[in-house]
């Protein structure tokens, strides 16, 4: 029985014995949940550039961005079929909210509503990108206004166990501060089959700001990203660590012809006026009447690409490394790092969709039976307890969070080995075995087969210890289920 | 050198020369070298500005781009680690207080390549300060440097609120002013603003300086929203936008035009007019006491004379009361005196004071630490508590530290008015001596003594520099990062889920807090034995320094008094013509002196 299969059969036990309770409705949401798409929260201070980011990985300028903070409210991206704005109050009903699009980004009316008053806002939008995942868009922790930090926090790691409607979080920081740090922990709660760096990505997002806008300024973000991932610290407490200059890719993926064509016009300027230009900020923007592109416009073209943006397309047209919007937009994706995040994003968290989804319902469901148990609870209880201990892929959470906590006595070679096998480079077979996605099935099975007798005998020898045992214990039975699936890819 | 002046040290340090002429007339070798020390510290007050912020925000850079030089390294992702002196040396020269590797009491000074420089303060060359630096210094002729100012570049590593960020605030109470960076990329965030509320509780002057204004199209808008939250926490404190790159290229280019869009100048300005000229008025004044010291006792010796000249009948009166000084300021040198008991029980007092103060404040941290590890499970708090006590510890050291820095300066005033009122009545005792209206001392009695300048200033200026606030900083920084449990087992249990053994479970339990409160037990002590000895080294160094000034200033009261006395014994067998020739010279050198004091006072009340 697969995972998803098991949490079915879990809510439907759940359903049975809640039938008729007040609760039943909670039961109802979770079994929607397991079938709606990864829930994606994304965190991170203020002005860390979380809705910019959200934009980007919808495609679509949506969520409103400035300067100053401006998510106030915890705003759930989801799709849908047709276009439409709920809000959520503090009490009372959900209300449907008009809205307009300003520049593309949604401005909701909240009906003269203080925004202390609503809970959470609801956007359904057709959208092939929310389709794979849901998308939650966060107020910034470390804000002035305490309570819209509260809030944040209070919705990514409730206290007093309540688990979190999110199913996994991207976390977006400017530099790894001692908050970010703090933050991500509470993210993780103790209990074992919750805390896991497994449904964590961390996000240098402006990344372009590291270098100080340079144009080797990427180069730069990833060569700290690298050292970050190295950390024990960030470890234990994410997956990995990449590099995203946020506003360059929102904007890459909605350029628009009109922007081109400035950024060709000033191109072609000589190199001397354009470094002129270049300098700083105010003199981009200031008032040239031999040019072209007029001031309002270069400080159009400023907000949308920023300074980064603004040199590296520059550079690009001058060297005639681009020709087209199109082009430029493709090279601006790939460098703002964006690519390499949806495809992290993929690999880690929707290919994990069901392990990340069951362990969200069993974890809710675990505070649903402990706040308003049913009359009877026996047969959940025993189906919850069978449920949690035959699932391997909560055992493989666990031992993956347990090895970066270091509690482990692993030696660093088997580390790297046992963390690629339990899926931390990727949910693929190939690349849990830590090979090439092309490599044939036959070498595949023999490395499989290696590496289970390998797990076996580090698992039987008397000098292990019992961490040791147990975590090879594991480790060899998740080869056990490589070879089956190898084998009935085979038949 | 002296181009870097304003006209007011001009004058002050021509003030000081006439004093020393005055002195070197009288063969008063003393006071000559006191007007010549004098002159050096006027020249040089010595004002040190610390450039705190979050880390990342730009102040290797701003430090580097201000003296258009390439001090600190700077990188896009590693960080200073170590506090860096950055002051006046021509030529360039550079130190580094380094502990020994065997013994962590040691520090030695080891003298290195000015160009070397980066890579003893840099995390690249000296990961986690392994070094174990915990100052680094470099002189560096430059012009702004010249009058004095002193820039101290700290490791922002770890944010604000972290232990970094706590040993910082030591230094603060040292520092003239602390230059605040922000980068413009956005507003200040609530760990920024607690510490701009702190800062300006412990210096006189804090200014913000908002960075990178070359790269965030908004930084007027950002600058507005940063005003208006200083303004709702009645922080009224100057702003200056800047940018280094800018700032870089200017100089680069020699292009006033950009530099002056740098918004250095700016910034230039605000350290000459508001930071170092509020050190100048100080050491104005420091240096007036001095002059008004000198003048007096020159002008005591020569009212004594005078007086016995002008009316020889009551030279024997006059002889006994001289003598009467004279004994009161040989016992001024004596160790019985009464400043030497204020003194030596003053820092005893305070030394016993500030080591209970830290004593109990550290109980205090280790009971509440260990009510926290007994309440939960040590295993989940491996990450957040270590930092959670170098925090707290560090508050609590900062705010040790300051008091005992208070304390020592209200001693010093304690000692020195206790010896000015030696000194007082020294010269009260030779006017009453010298009631005669024809020495025309209307003037000087007229000079009230407080209308002085504050007792204690001269001391102070002279004791901030032994106070080893900034090594204290040096040293707090290197503590932080010790406190580790080191990993912490966990054994199977979470291996084995919650179908681990109960009792097995709880002596684990037991077990692993039993470790966590003796890791964090030993690490408050390791520092707290450090600190309590940093702090008895500082105030045996601050007892010396104040003991020193004061039997200098005794020796020169007793050198006066004595030869007031010699002189009067002399006019017993001056014949009348000599008499009259010596009256003269008197009249015209005491009001060479006169003069002296009357353009200190000028300048006192036109300058300060």
């Amino acid at each position: 029985m697969s995972l998803a299969d098991g949490a079915r059969d879990l809510l439907e036990h759940a359903r049975v014995a809640y039938q008729g309770h007040p609760a039943e409705a909670e039961v109802t949401a979770l079994a929607t949940r397991l079938n709606d798409p990864l829930r994606v929260a994304i965190a991170g201070k203020v002005k860390a550039g979380k809705s910019t980011l959200l934009n980007a990985l919808v495609g679509e300028r949506l969520a409103p961005t400035d300067a100053s903070e401006c998510t106030r409210v915890v705003t759930w991206y989801r799709d849908g079929v047709t276009y439409r704005v709920t809000l959520h109050p503090m009490q009372g009903e959900p209300i449907p909210a008009p809205f307009r699009r300003e520049d593309g980004a949604l401005d909701i009316d909240l009906g003269g509503r203080p925004h202390t008053d609503i809970n959470e806002i609801e956007v359904e939008w057709p959208s092939a990108s929310l389709r794979r995942m849901t998308l939650i868009d966060t107020p910034g922790i470390d804000s002035l206004s305490t309570d819209i930090s509260a809030r944040a926090e209070k919705f990514l790691a409730p206290e007093d166990d309540v688990p979190t409607a999110a199913d996994a979080v991207l976390y977006l920081m400017r530099h790894l501060h001692a908050g970010d740090v703090r933050f991500l922990e509470s993210f993780h709660d103790e209990e074992v089959a919750q805390a896991t760096p497994i449904n964590a990505i961390a996000v240098l997002s402006r990344a372009d700001e590291i270098g100080v806008a340079r144009l080797d300024a990427m180069a730069s973000a990833r060569r700290i990203a690298h050292r970050y991932r190295g950390q024990t610290k960030v470890r234990r407490l994410c997956q990995t660590v990449l590099p995203v200059a946020g506003l360059l890719a929102e904007t890459a993926v909605t350029l628009n012809e009109s922007e081109f064509r400035r950024l060709r016009q000033l191109a072609a300027l000589d190199r001397d006026r354009i470094d002129e230009l270049l300098l700083s900020v105010d003199r981009f923007v200031a008032d040239y009447p031999d040019l072209e592109v007029l001031p309002i416009e270069r400080s159009e073209l400023l907000d949308r690409f920023g300074m980064f943006g603004v040199r590296l397309s520059i550079a690009l047209l001058r060297q005639d490394k681009v020709t087209t919007a199109s082009q430029l937009a493709i090279e601006l994706a790939q460098r703002s790092g964006l690519n390499e995040l949806r495809s992290v994003l993929s690999e880690q968290f929707s290919a994990r969709a069901d392990v990340l989804k069951a362990r969200s319902v069993v974890v809710a469901l675990e505070d649903l039976i402990l706040r308003s148990p049913p009359a009877e609870s026996e047969a959940l209880d025993t189906a919850l307890e069978r449920f949690q201990a035959s699932a391997h892929e909560f055992a493989e959470i666990r031992l993956l969070n347990a090895i970066r906590l270091g509690s482990v006595g692993f030696s660093a070679e088997e580390i790297e080995v046992a963390e690629r096998l339990l899926g931390a480079g990727g949910n693929a077979v190939a690349h849990r075995l830590g090979v090439e996605l092309e490599v044939g099935l036959d070498e595949q099975r023999a490395l499989a087969l290696e590496l289970h007798q390998r797990w076996q005998r580090r698992g039987e020898s008397p000098l292990s210890t019992r961490d040791v045992v147990e975590a090879s214990r594991i480790l060899s039975r998740t080869c056990e289920g490589i070879l089956a699936g190898l084998a009935a890819v085979s038949r | 050198m002296s181009d870097e002046n304003t006209p007011a040290v001009k004058r002050g340090l021509d003030i000081l020369d006439a004093a020393a002429e005055a002195a070197r007339r009288r063969d008063r070798l003393d006071l000559v070298e006191r007007a010549e020390a004098a002159k050096a510290r006027l020249r040089a007050p010595g004002v040190t500005v610390v450039v705190a912020g979050e880390f990342k925000q730009g102040k290797s850079t701003l430090v580097n781009s201000l003296l258009n030089a390439q001090i600190s390294p700077v990188d896009d992702d590693l960080a200073t680690t170590v506090p860096l002196l950055v002051g006046y040396a021509d030529p360039a020269s550079a130190n580094v207080l380094q502990e020994d590797p065997e013994d962590s009491d040691v520090i030695h000074d080891r003298p290195i390549r000015p160009e070397d420089i980066g890579s003893w303060v840099s995390e690249s060359t000296n990961p986690g300060n392994h070094l174990k630096v915990q100052i680094a210094k470099i002189g560096l002729p430059r012009r702004l440097l010249s009058a004095g100012l002193e820039l101290v570049d700290t490791p922002g590593v770890g944010g604000l609120e972290s232990a970094h960020g706590r040993s910082t605030m030591a230094a603060l109470p040292m520092a003239e002013a602390v230059l605040f960076l922000t980068d413009s990329s956005q507003a200040f965030t609530a760990s920024e603003l607690g510490f701009l509320e702190q800062a300006v509780g412990l210096c006189p002057t804090v200014a913000v300086v908002m960075t990178k204004t070359d790269l965030y199209p908004e930084w007027r808008r950002i600058r507005d929203e940063n005003q208006q939250y200083l303004r709702e926490r009645d922080l009224d404190l100057p702003m200056v936008p800047v940018s280094s790159s800018l700032r870089q290229t200017a100089i680069g280019r020699s292009d006033e035009t950009l530099n002056a869009e740098s918004g250095y100048p700016e910034l230039v300005k605000f350290l000459r007019e508001n930071v170092v000229s509020d050190a100048e008025k100080t050491a104005l004044r420091a240096a007036a006491n001095d002059v008004y010291s000198i003048v007096d006792q020159l002008e005591s010796i020569m009212e004594s004379e005078r007086a016995i000249l002008a009316d020889p009948d009551r030279a024997a009166e006059l002889t006994r009361q001289m003598e009467t000084a004279k004994e009161r300021a040989d016992r001024l040198r004596t160790a019985a005196s009464r400043w030497h008991t204020t003194l030596n029980d003053g820092i005893s007092d305070l030394t016993s004071d500030i080591d209970h103060d830290l004593r109990s404040r550290t109980r205090q941290l280790i009971a509440e630490v260990e009510a926290t590890i007994e309440a939960g499970d040590p295993t989940d708090m491996a990450e957040e508590l270590p930092p959670m006590v170098e925090q707290r510890l560090m508050e609590d050291i900062a705010e040790n530290y300051t008091d005992l820095s208070q304390r020592a300066e209200e001693l010093a005033a304690r000692v020195e008015e206790h010896f000015a009122g030696e000194e007082s009545d020294l010269t009260a005792g030779l006017k009453i001596a010298a009631p005669v209206k024809a020495l025309e001392r209307a003037g000087r009695l007229e000079f009230d003594i407080a209308e002085r300048p504050g007792f204690g200033e001269n001391l102070l200026t002279g004791m901030r520099s032994s106070y080893g606030g900034m090594l204290m900083f040096g040293m707090l920084g290197s503590f932080i990062g010790m406190a580790t449990f080191g990993p912490l087992s966990l054994g199977a249990g979470v291996l084995m889920g919650r179908k681990g053994a109960k009792d097995e479970k709880q002596r684990q339990l037991t077990f692993r807090r039993q470790q966590a409160k003796q890791g964090i037990r030993k690490y408050i002590d390791d520092v707290t034995f450090r600190v309590s000895k940093h702090s008895r080294d500082t105030l045996r160094g601050i007892q010396r320094e104040i003991r020193d000034t004061n039997m200098e200033r005794a020796s020169e009261l007793q050198t006066t008094a004595g030869e007031a006395l010699s002189n009067a014994q002399r006019t017993y067998k001056t014949t009348q013509q000599e008499a009259k020739t010596r009256l003269a010279d008197l009249d015209k050198a005491l009001d060479h002196v006169r003069r002296v004091r009357t353009a200190t006072s000028e300048l006192l009340e036109r300058d300060t």
